[in-house]
């Protein structure tokens, strides 16, 4: 639909129409268009000077033309064919042929449009070649026409690549014959020189003024007003002759308005007026009202400025040489700023230059009226008025418009002049920047128009109207009133074509809320029928049945056409709602239903249209801008809609292309559907340990400045490498929004920077429901080259759709979430903070691989670990040869060096792993801290080499735990049996805990001592109870590691070399033959001795022997069983109970685990001979001892063999009973105890204290409950005794501490006796306690708890019955 | 009586918007009434106001509802729609009636909560609407 907004300017211009012969070429026709609008004004006289202005037109409008006495701008004067020869029209046949249905289209349907060209359109769609003949004809056909109807004054006839013309019946002072559009140099000045005519032809008629002086002056007249008029009137009356007076008067002043003279034309109107007006001949003074009031905006405003502004974009006016221009601009600057004052957007050259050719044009026009101000006739009536400075009021000219509008009313036939005359009329308010006034001043007058009761117009022309509107809206910056006239034209239009398909109930609709009269109510009833527009009766509008592809390819392609022609006018509204390309924030800037709306719109008749991939493109921003706001049942049909379409399309559609619909000049932007599915997240990910390079420096062997600094360590840079042809991954996070399932293929990463061939993924994501979280995804890919890669998005065939995302477009995203993202972004991207670098990440070049190959079983023990691992199990003390063979596995590249470290349970003694055909060497004897390393040198492609190696089943209790393996290994070592839980017999419970461990050298008579660190011990004294966990269960997982460190022989920029590392992981599970499980300490024949009960367990599937004590007793294992075996052994003499607390006594900490280290070493000295335990397995020929390690390990086993200063012996009922078992007794039963105290005190004086005894109950979770009334004692609570020092008689006895040896003490001793009942029946325990005496004497020694050795006596009361 | 309350940022995006409870094409209605108010908004807040005036008066009316516009000082904009059929409200109510959304909307973006930019919840300034309703 053309969209000429009606102006003042329009009075000015000279109607040219340009048009087609023979066969057409629209290409050449519009360049042809485009420079004839360049000469658009030309300087017709200097002095004065004045300037006429062309219009060429392409059509024109016939109900329009017979206006042309009234208004005579509305003539065609001129006529321009244009025929183009086969020779520079052949490439362009085809390309015609096309088009000329597309060109039919609309005219076919425009009905009002000049009736010959359906004519020529027939003719010259017959045959291709027009001869000369045809092309005469046509050209006489036009020629005549125009002249009968439009009054045309001359013409011209342009050959385009016609050999000869010469021999063609046109008067050749009307052909203008070129070789081409390129070679028609001449073609300008031709048409000047027929513009000229022109002048001269409309000049001898604007000085005509001969009808003054006629009796009868002929009378100019409308057909329409013939039909009404004709005889009615006394043609010889004054009146008549007046009004014919006024009439010619009319039309002279049009002519000179037309001829470039506004000032005079104002005086002509002005004597027109007066003569029409007081022969009341309203319609033609309307016409002059109209015609003054243009006079006077011409005069006012320049129009032509500001149009030629308007399409500087387009073209550049180019009538003018530089130097005139040069010469104007200085003159135009300030007769603009004077006279004009609009003209505020000269912001760059071009539009300088325009503007000052306009200004040119304008300043001629103004030249004209000061001129015309020195010959001013008299008889002007405002003679006062000045062109540039006194010029008439806006509020005049309105006025004046005002006036016309009014008699125009009465004239129903020229309903549309008047229509043209208000919109001129809104331009004065324009002009003065009153938009509001302008667009209330418009929306008061245009209701009478669109009404559907005003059916003088058709809705074509309706259209055209809202189109009109949605123009000057522009103009003045009413974004949405401009879409809203827009969309109205467009349902004008629609309900034209489609009014036969439109359904009864349809039309109903749109018609049912239609208010009659009122111009502002027809607006609602306009409103009404927009808000109809909405989906779903805009659907049903289009009588769509169906939004399916299978009703499109059923529409008609009148159908098609009409969409092609709304569609852009709908896609250009969107603008006016908010709706925005640039989809990240498009939701934000209007109300979102309207949006939705429009947007669906705008859907449908790209659907219309045909325009498919238009139509996909516009769902497809639908789903990704207004998802959110869809409900479920929307987001579906919306979806069905988008799988249809592309179900349809037989080519992939790509969301990253631009979209350019010819026809409209549409250029669809490309869309990033990064909604479905939503990824987050994106983190590059580090390479697995063994493949990830390590980047040595040249200079980090070079000498530094500084000796230390701390900042050494981080030359070990953080930064991710990748490694050419190596597996590498992104990880992001993937979330489906859609409430079904959905399928995502060919999920890949785009990169830049480096060659990099992606893995497509393909996803299927499930259903969206409220919890649904992002699952976190690995995005694959090969780097083919070395080089930076950054990572810059991704692509995806989503539903139906090829969707290609930038990185960017996600990245805010990402960073909002990053708090609550994966700690995987957090902790392996320390870039992650500087955007851009985040995704760029180094390739290496090509690395050689190593591969471990080893004899070993090898299974992956967790998930993230790649490496497997291999697991070997021995036999505690056992050796066995295993190798590794390590083989370079690429084809080309050797590898430098290998570089083999160990890394093991530190041990004293054998160590796990021993290589046996290569050497450890410190590479760098200097420091300590260097791990020794094997190195292997020049790998060759391919090559493989042995290393070999033994296990050695070291006693794993003998492991210094080293910080290295850590946590884990804490872990592995908790024993399976903590004795100190499991003790049933009584141990007088250490306070002191700083005794626990301390180091003790490896014993060379026994392999099995193990050894704690400082960090052990430490942690032990903290923890109270359980700091026994950690001796270790004999038998257990061991981990080893290989590490090769293997430098590639390449040398990178700068000398960086390259390293990797290849790891074999060694779980060594060492089997123990047989070991220790569990032991007791029992009170053994005599006060200094005691029974060590050992548990031992043959773990073995083989029958063992053990070899034990002095005597050499030999017992057999069953395999798997356990055996007891009871050693006596005499407590140590050398070491009394007493002294442990004493060395904790010392202030040092140091000082004390020196002196706890030697009681150890002495306790131990003396154990190790008594509780040697020798093992065999005669099948096997194997021998070892039974590790008692763990035993020894315990500072409260040692203390037990310690003897202890006080000893007390029980006897119940004159038995004495060592044993464990209850002693059953009956309620009420009487129980006689005998208790015996000997002590080994040595000192002068002598203990009291007294013995009483204490009853409880043991709740078996190492907490007792005190029961002494369920007791009742007979005889004395409570007896106090003496306990004698001894005196030293030998000094030849080794006198540590005070002790004296345990043998001399067994006959000094004390008895006390108890006899007690039970009175409520349970397992009672009773314990004699030596207590403080009440009194004590000064000097004393006292007794420490722990220096006390008393049983336990367990009773089982039951009743009598039992 | 006064049907709808919008605010919208400098840049467009609407911050709030309320109306009476009525169907949802009456609210769409309303919704597209505002909107069409914006073209005449912007045109009288950029046209020069020499008086520090922060109400723009009508700016658009059909024979249904009749809209007002106040811009403070910040841009931000405040429209209301009213009954066009009732002339009972003067404009001297509306202008009270803005100075009261004025405040409520301050309170609501002195909310240490609020993002500057997106859609505001208020109480006060739905109670406002609402009690309007009678």
């Amino acid at each position: 639909m053309d969209t000429h907004v009606p102006t003042a300017e329009d009075h000015c211009r000279i109607s040219i129409l340009v048009r087609t012969l023979g066969p057409r070429s629209p290409k050449t026709f519009n360049r042809l268009m485009e420079r004839l609008s360049r000469i658009e004004s030309i300087q017709v006289s200097d002095n004065p000077k004045r300037v006429i202005l062309a219009n060429f037109v392409t059509h024109a409008n016939p109900e329009l033309i017979k206006f042309g006495d009234l208004q005579a701008y509305r003539k065609v004067f001129g006529f321009i064919g244009v025929a183009t020869g086969i020779g520079s029209a052949s490439n362009s046949i085809h390309e015609s042929l096309r088009s000329n249905s597309v060109f039919d289209g609309p005219s076919s349907r425009n009905n009002s449009t000049i009736s010959i060209r359906s004519e020529l359109s027939r003719k010259d769609s017959a045959p291709l070649d027009a001869s000369l003949d045809t092309i005469h004809d046509q050209y006489k056909a036009v020629k005549s026409e125009l002249e009968t109807t439009a009054g045309l004054v001359d013409s011209r006839c342009v050959f385009l690549g016609y050999s000869d013309t010469s021999d063609c019946s046109i008067e050749p002072r009307e052909v203008l014959s070129f070789g081409s559009l390129e070679e028609s140099e001449e073609l300008e000045n031709g048409v000047r020189e027929l513009l000229r005519s022109i002048y001269f032809i409309l000049e001898s008629r604007r000085i005509d003024t001969s009808f003054e002086k006629m009796d009868s002056p002929p009378c100019p007249m409308l057909p329409e007003e013939e039909k009404t008029r004709v005889g009615t009137e006394n043609r010889a009356s004054r009146n008549f002759k007046r009004k014919c007076i006024g009439r010619l008067r009319k039309q002279v002043a049009d002519y000179a308005l037309l001829t470039g003279l506004p000032s005079l034309a104002l005086d002509s109107y002005t004597h027109a007026i007066e003569y029409l007006k007081s022969s009341s001949d309203l319609l033609w003074l309307a016409a002059a009202y109209e015609g003054f009031a243009c006079a006077a905006m011409a005069i006012k405003y320049n129009e032509t400025a500001e149009r030629w502004r308007r399409q500087a974009t387009m073209h550049r006016v180019s009538t003018m040489t530089p130097d005139q221009i040069r010469d104007y601009q200085e003159k135009a600057q300030h007769t603009l700023g004077v006279t004009i004052g609009h003209q505020r957007y000269r912001s760059d050259e071009d539009q300088r230059a325009v503007a000052t050719a306009a200004a040119a044009a304008a300043q001629l026009i103004e030249q004209d009226i000061q001129q015309r101000k020195q010959y001013k006739k008299t008889w002007l009536l405002n003679v006062d008025r000045s062109p540039t400075g006194k010029s008439m009021t806006p509020e005049e000219i309105l006025e004046k418009f005002v006036q016309a509008l009014e008699h125009y009313e009465r004239f129903s036939f020229a309903s549309y002049v008047e229509y043209e005359c208000m919109v001129r009329a809104s331009s004065v308010y324009r002009h003065h920047r009153k938009y509001i006034e302008t667009e209330m001043f418009l929306r008061e007058r245009v209701g009478k128009y669109l009404d559907d009761s005003f059916t003088l117009f058709d809705n074509y022309t309706k259209a055209q109207i809202c189109m009109v509107y949605a123009q000057i809206y522009r103009e003045i910056g009413f974004r949405r009133k401009t879409s809203f006239f827009a969309r109205l034209a467009v349902l004008f239009r629609l309900h034209v074509a489609d009014s036969e398909a439109r359904g009864e109930a349809d039309y109903k609709l749109v018609w049912h809320h239609r208010i009659r009269k009122h111009s502002k109510e027809a607006k609602i009833a306009a409103t009404k029928r927009f808000c109809d527009f909405f989906f779903p009766s805009f659907l049903s509008g289009f009588g769509c049945y169906d939004l399916g592809g299978v009703m499109v390819d059923e529409a008609t392609t009148a159908g098609m056409k009409l969409g092609a022609k709304v569609y852009p006018i709908l896609y250009r509204t969107l603008p006016g709602y908010g709706i925005v390309d640039n989809c990240r924030n498009a939701a934000q800037h209007g109300p979102v239903s309207v949006q939705v709306k429009a947007m669906h719109e705008v859907y449908m008749s790209a659907l219309r249209a045909n325009f498919m991939d238009a139509a996909i493109r516009h769902l497809c921003y639908m789903l990704q801008v207004y998802f959110p706001e869809f409900d479920d049942a929307a987001a579906q049909k919306t979806l069905d809609d988008l799988k249809r379409l592309v179900d349809s399309q037989d080519r992939l559609h790509s969301l990253a292309q631009h979209i350019s619909l010819d026809q409209s000049g549409i250029i669809l932007p490309p869309l990033q559907m990064t909604r479905f599915p939503t990824l987050s997240d994106f983190s590059i990910v580090r390479l697995p340990p063994q493949l990830t390079p390590r980047v040595i420096t040249a200079a980090s062997g070079a000498q530094k400045i500084f000796i230390y600094s701390p900042f050494q360590n981080e030359d070990e840079s953080n930064d991710i490498h990748w490694v050419t042809n190596c597996l590498c991954e992104v990880s992001v996070r993937v979330l489906n929004p859609l409430p079904m399932k959905l399928e995502v293929r060919n999920l890949a990463l785009l990169t830049e920077g480096c060659a990099f061939e992606a893995t497509p993924l393909k996803l299927s994501l499930d259903k969206y429901t409220p919890d649904s979280e992002p699952a976190e995804i690995k995005l694959l890919g090969y780097p083919r080259a070395p080089g930076k890669l950054t990572v810059t998005g991704y692509s995806c065939e989503v539903l139906g759709v090829r969707n290609v995302c930038s990185i960017r477009e996600v990245s805010p995203l990402t960073s909002t979430n990053h708090c609550t993202g994966s700690n995987l972004t957090n902790g392996e991207d320390p870039n992650a903070e500087k955007p851009g670098s985040q995704f760029t990440v180094e390739v290496l070049e090509e690395l050689p691989l190593l591969v471990l190959e080893t004899s070993l079983p090898r299974a992956p023990t967790t998930e993230d670990n790649v490496e497997k691992v291999a697991e070997a199990t021995v036999f505690s003390g056992q050796t066995f040869d295993h190798s590794v063979f390590v083989v370079n596995t690429h084809p080309t590249i050797t590898i430098k060096t290998v570089k083999l470290e160990v890394r093991q349970p530190t041990v004293f003694g054998p160590q796990l792993i021993e290589l046996t055909n290569m050497e450890l060497t410190k590479a760098n004897n200097q420091s300590s801290d260097v791990t020794p390393m094997a190195v292997l040198h020049d790998l060759a492609p391919g090559e493989r080499r042995e290393v070999q190696f033994h296990i050695f089943g070291i006693d794993p209790a003998s492991i210094a735990d080293d910080k290295a393996l850590g946590a884990e290994q804490k872990v592995l070592i908790k024993p399976a049996l903590s004795p100190s839980t499991e003790s049933d017999f009584e141990v007088t419970e250490s306070t002191q805990s700083a005794s626990a461990d301390s180091e003790v050298g490896l014993g060379t008579n026994r392999n099995s001592v193990v050894s704690f660190n400082d960090d052990a011990s430490v942690h032990n004294d903290a923890s109270g109870t359980d700091r026994h966990d950690l001796i270790p269960y004999t038998g257990r997982l061991l981990t080893a590691d290989f590490a090769f460190h293997y430098i590639a022989d390449i040398v990178g920029p700068e000398g960086v070399q390259f390293e990797r590392t290849a790891r074999l992981p060694l779980a060594i599970c060492i089997v123990p033959a047989v070991t220790v499980s569990r032991w007791q300490v029992l009170p053994g024949d005599s006060p200094a001795t005691r029974y060590v009960v050992i548990d031992v367990t043959n773990s073995t599937d083989l029958d063992a022997e053990l070899t034990y004590s002095a005597d050499r007793r030999m017992i057999g294992v069953q395999p798997k069983e356990v055996c007891r075996v009871p050693v006596l052994c005499p407590c140590c003499p050398d070491v009394s109970s007493r002294s442990f607390r004493e060395a904790t006594q010392y202030d040092s900490h140091v000082r004390q685990k020196q002196e706890i280290d030697l009681l150890r070493r002495s306790l131990d000295a003396h154990i190790a001979k008594h509780l040697q335990i020798r093992w065999a397995i005669p099948q096997l020929n194997y021998g070892g001892i039974v590790p008692i390690g763990s035993i020894l390990a315990e500072v409260e086993f040692l203390k037990q063999l310690v003897v202890p200063t006080v000893s007390v012996y029980a006897k119940v009922n004159g038995n004495a009973n060592p044993s464990e078992d209850d002693i059953t007794v009956r309620i009420g039963e009487l129980v006689e105890v005998e208790f015996f105290i000997t002590s080994v005190l040595k000192g002068t004086k002598s203990l009291h204290g007294q013995v009483s005894l204490r009853c409880f109950h043991d709740l078996g979770n190492g907490s007792i409950l005190d029961r002494p009334e369920n007791m009742v004692l007979c005889g004395p609570v409570s007896t106090p005794v003496v306990i004698s020092s001894i005196e030293s008689k030998s000094t030849e006895m080794p006198l540590e501490n005070g002790n004296i040896s345990p043998h001399e003490a067994e006959n000094t001793g004390t008895t006390v006796n108890f006899a007690f009942l039970f009175l409520y029946e349970g397992t009672h325990k009773v314990r004699p306690v030596v207590g403080r005496p009440t009194v004590i004497c000064p000097g004393e020694p006292i007794l420490g708890e722990d220096e006390v050795f008393v049983p336990t006596l367990s009773f089982n009361v039951v009743t009598k019955v039992g | 009586m006064l049907l709808c309350i919008s605010i919208l940022a400098a840049d467009q995006p609407p911050l709030y918007f309320r109306c009476i409870p009525c169907d949802a094409s009456r609210e769409n209605d309303l919704r597209l009434f505002v909107y069409s108010s914006l073209d005449v908004f912007d045109e009288k807040a950029t046209s020069s106001r020499p008086d520090q005036e922060l109400f723009l008066g009508s700016l658009f009316l059909n024979n249904k509802f009749k809209s007002y516009g106040y811009l403070t000082n910040t841009q931000i904009k405040f429209l209301a729609v009213i009954d066009a059929t009732n002339p009972t409200l003067k404009e001297q109510d509306l202008r009270a009636l803005f100075k009261k959304v004025h405040q409520g909307y301050s309170a609501a973006i002195c909310n240490p909560f609020y993002e500057l930019g997106t859609p505001i919840q208020s109480r006060a300034l739905n109670a406002l609407v609402d009690n309007r309703v009678d």
